[in-house]
């Protein structure tokens, strides 16, 4: 799990590749928050996710917010995701609108950004 | 056997069906905890039920699987492709055994113990990752499932009521090892659930304490289950939360329609807002929900949770209103198929009842005719509707197909599926099944390229094979297209000129070219292969079509792709016909097929000097004198008609001394003695109790080809 500037100095990477669980979940409170004061564009990537539970998505659900506030962007890559989408489908968080912070439409939860 | 144990069967066969489909579902999303229910529950069902019918090896030989997937289910084992692969195969010796004519069929060991294997295989087994779990969890897991669902049942109340679960849990409750995902699947699993998880509470990064729980839940639960049973599941936490439980719904409110509350009620009633702020901004013109985001009243998580809910309540009503009103029964198909041909003879009769009361001119007899025809009307749509199914029952079984084909020849294969809903009478359907096998055979094998070369191509490495049906007024289509490399003409014509089906002045059109591949013994394929290839098929496969009084054409692109389409009539049993007369005899043309009529008087026939071509329009007609076909030696009228009906994509006229009209043709097969006679494709009876023969256009406008190239060649 680390955070890496891209070569352009533009925009960073989160890669994840273990566990997002309440054991582990400060340190990646950690990286996002590197994210944030470093980059105004991070890409999410699953290199692997073995698990993830509510303490890992809502603090995800934190970070986008954060970003989307500072009028940063978070993007992420759904291709290796399926344990994310199924976890947040499971716990009730898809929903057809985002919070009223959203006011790009970009929020986390919504159907259309899976 | 006894009706019992067909019923056994039938039901084993319908639930062997689903399981395949769910564990094909279930490669793909491996950890959808709903699939991995639904395979089990598949399982234990045919368990219970053989073991109940006295089919002891199918009850022996599911339960050991059925235990494989309960360690799946406890998520002490992941879902992989060995697992995913095992699975099948033991569903199809399942089906194996349930096709022997006793039930002594013996159990497949091999199947077994690899499954047991890869269950004891400690590597296989998922390590618990969260160390913070919820101790019931593990409790869980150890409890036998071998209750029946007669006995989950035994215990429930038989009222239906529709709770409002709203949790709230203290910010601590993650810390003190609480797994809100196992409350959440313990509420799941006491009935139909629409969980909303709200986020207003969530704060920024700066602010947030990771290890705290933030987020609330709206839960509506539509279940038997009494409160204090719900308000069981969250007995551990109970100090932990903020817990209500209120009844918003239940059995008896029926009259109320499937409507349920405005969201502006459930919101006030939910004490979300007040009822003065409601009425003020009502009064604004936007949809309500927006309205009172926009106006800070309350947040977009707490209209999309009472919209859940509003959801929620309508889908339970509109259910319950089917349940107590339609239900359904099981009938047996030859049964169904006696009622069409039933319905088939008084539409005759009906017609005949008809014409005698239009010529009586006694009005009370006209009333009680047009009274009748409108019943008999109604009553056949009723009954061809019963045989209607949706096409999604064939398209499912097509995945495993490709699943298979695709593994078998290391290609890598999506299968995409539009308008299942679709539907086709039964016997269309499953008379279409073979071509499918066969056309999808095709894809896999020829068109879709090996991984390798799709990359180099610029493509994706995995394939895809869509199945789409849609409508097309009284046809259905289906297409079925592939993005692989596509059909080369060129090929196939010098494979056509090779074998002789066609010689080198031939100039064909590309839609011409590509029907050369429906030509007995043509073949593409460089080399025979197991899967396809072997120069039969593509013949078969439009005859089959054909049967079925359908039409199949092709599309392709080299290097993009192909399509191939068939049009498939909705029903096989009555269709809308053209009534034509020739010498005093009847004859019916699907009308379906029909594009227009036209006159063909002495002059048309002097102007085109002799050959049998029609002009319409500046455009040249071929046409069929059905009278020389058929042998009719009655003088012909003055004036005939033309009726011009498309074939593959070319219009070909029939000539016909009258045309009567529309005519709702019952069709009925021909007898032994008529079996040679390709040119029928059946008869119908009329009003007036004559016979007509139904025309079958595609191998008349055949056998007129082949009767001119003799008379050209002699």
């Amino acid at each position: 799990m680390n955070f890496q500037m891209d070569a352009s100095g533009q925009s960073g990477t989160i890669t994840i590749d273990q566990p997002l669980t309440i054991e582990n979940v400060s340190d990646m409170k950690a990286i996002f928050l590197d994210a944030y004061e470093k980059t105004n564009h991070v890409n999410i990537h699953f290199q692997a996710l073995p698990d993830i539970d509510l303490a890992g998505l809502q603090l995800f659900c934190s970070a986008h917010r954060t970003f989307t506030e500072a009028q940063k962007t978070m993007d992420i890559n759904w291709a290796n995701a399926s344990m994310f989408r199924n976890k947040a489908k499971k716990i009730g968080l898809i929903r057809h609108r985002g919070c009223h912070l959203e006011k790009s439409e970009s929020c986390l939860w919504r159907q259309e950004n899976k | 056997m006894d009706k019992q144990q067909q019923a056994y069967r039938e039901e084993a066969y319908e639930l062997l069906a689903e399981l395949e489909v769910s564990l094909l579902e279930l490669e793909e999303t491996p950890d959808d905890d709903d699939l991995i229910d639904q395979v089990f529950r598949a399982m234990h069902t045919i368990k219970g039920s053989s073991a109940m019918f006295g089919f002891d090896a199918i009850a022996n030989f599911t339960h050991e699987v059925e235990t494989v997937f309960d360690i799946v289910r406890s998520g002490r084992m992941p879902v992989t492709k060995e697992l995913v692969n095992l699975a099948l195969q033991a569903r199809d010796h399942i089906k194996k055994m349930l096709d022997m004519p006793d039930n002594h069929s013996n159990e497949n060991h091999e199947i077994i113990e690899k499954l047991q294997a890869l269950s004891s295989n400690k590597d296989a087994l998922k390590k618990t990752t969260n160390k913070i779990s919820h101790e019931s969890n593990d409790i869980e897991s150890e409890i036998p499932t071998d209750t029946t669902p007669d006995q989950e049942e035994a215990s429930e109340p038989s009222i239906t009521v529709t709770y409002r679960i709203r949790f709230n849990p203290h910010p601590k409750l993650l810390i003190y090892g609480t797994n809100p995902f196992q409350l959440i699947k313990e509420i799941q699993e006491l009935g139909d659930t629409t969980i909303v998880a709200q986020t207003n509470k969530i704060p920024n990064l700066s602010e947030i304490i990771p290890e705290n729980c933030y987020i609330h839940w709206d839960i509506i639960l539509t279940t038997n289950h009494t409160v204090e049973t719900i308000r069981d599941v969250f007995i551990f936490i109970e100090d932990e939360c903020d817990l209500t439980v209120e009844i918003i719904d239940e059995d008896g409110e029926i009259e109320y329609g499937a409507d349920y509350k405005k969201l502006g009620q459930i919101l006030i009633e939910r004490k979300d807002i007040e009822s003065n702020l409601l009425k003020e901004t009502l009064v604004k013109q936007k949809r309500l929900g927006e309205i009172l985001v926009e106006n800070h009243v309350t947040d977009q998580g707490h209209v999309e949770s009472a919209l859940a809910e509003q959801n929620h309540i309508r889908t339970v009503r509109e259910k319950r209103k089917q349940d107590t009103s339609t239900g359904s029964i099981r009938v047996d198909a030859a049964k169904l198929d006696t009622l069409v041909d039933l319905v088939g003879e008084l539409v005759t009769v009906q017609a005949s009842l008809s014409q005698k009361a239009m010529t009586s001119e006694d009005t009370e007899i006209i009333g009680i005719a047009e009274q009748v025809e409108r019943l008999t009307a109604d009553l056949r749509d009723n009954t061809m509707s019963i045989r209607m199914l949706p096409i999604s029952t064939t398209f499912s079984t097509f995945k495993r197909l490709i699943r298979d084909l695709s593994d078998e020849l290391g290609k890598e294969v999506i299968m995409h599926t539009e308008g299942g809903k679709t539907e086709l009478d039964k016997k269309v359907i499953e008379r279409l099944n073979d071509p499918m096998v066969h056309i999808i055979r095709n894809c896999i094998d020829h068109g879709i390229e090996s991984p390798d070369v799709r990359k180099k191509a610029g493509k994706p490495g995995s394939g895809t094979i869509s199945l789409v049906a849609i409508h097309s007024g009284a046809n259905v289509l289906i297409k079925i297209s592939d993005d692989g490399a596509g059909i080369n003409p060129e090929s196939i014509r010098s494979i056509a000129l090779k074998k002789g089906i066609i010689t080198p002045e031939v100039e064909l059109s590309e839609t011409e070219t590509y029907n050369l591949l429906f030509a007995p013994g043509f073949s593409t394929a460089k080399t025979v292969s197991d899967i396809s290839g072997r120069g039969v098929g593509m013949d078969v496969v439009k005859r089959s079509i054909e049967a079925l009084r359908g039409t199949i054409e092709i599309e392709s692109e080299i290097g993009v792709g192909t399509t191939m389409t068939l049009k498939l009539p909705l029903t096989l049993a009555i269709i809308d016909g053209l009534l034509v007369e020739i010498g005093k005899e009847y004859y019916v043309l699907p009308l379906s097929a029909v594009e227009e009529c036209v006159e063909l008087t002495e002059a048309d026939r002097n102007r085109s000097k002799g050959r049998n071509i029609a002009w319409v329009r500046e455009d040249i007609i071929p046409y069929v004198p059905l009278r020389d076909i058929f042998q009719i030696q009655k003088p012909k009228p003055l004036i005939e008609q033309v009726v011009i009906v498309e074939i593959d994509g070319a219009m070909i006229g029939f000539v016909v001394d009258n045309i009567i009209g529309e005519h709702q043709t019952v069709i009925k097969s021909l007898g032994r003695v008529y079996r040679g006679a390709k040119e029928f494709s059946g008869a119908t009876i009329l009003a007036d109790g004559s016979v007509a023969l139904i025309l079958d256009v595609h191998r008349l406008s055949l056998l007129a080809e082949s009767l001119e190239r003799k008379t050209v060649e002699s």
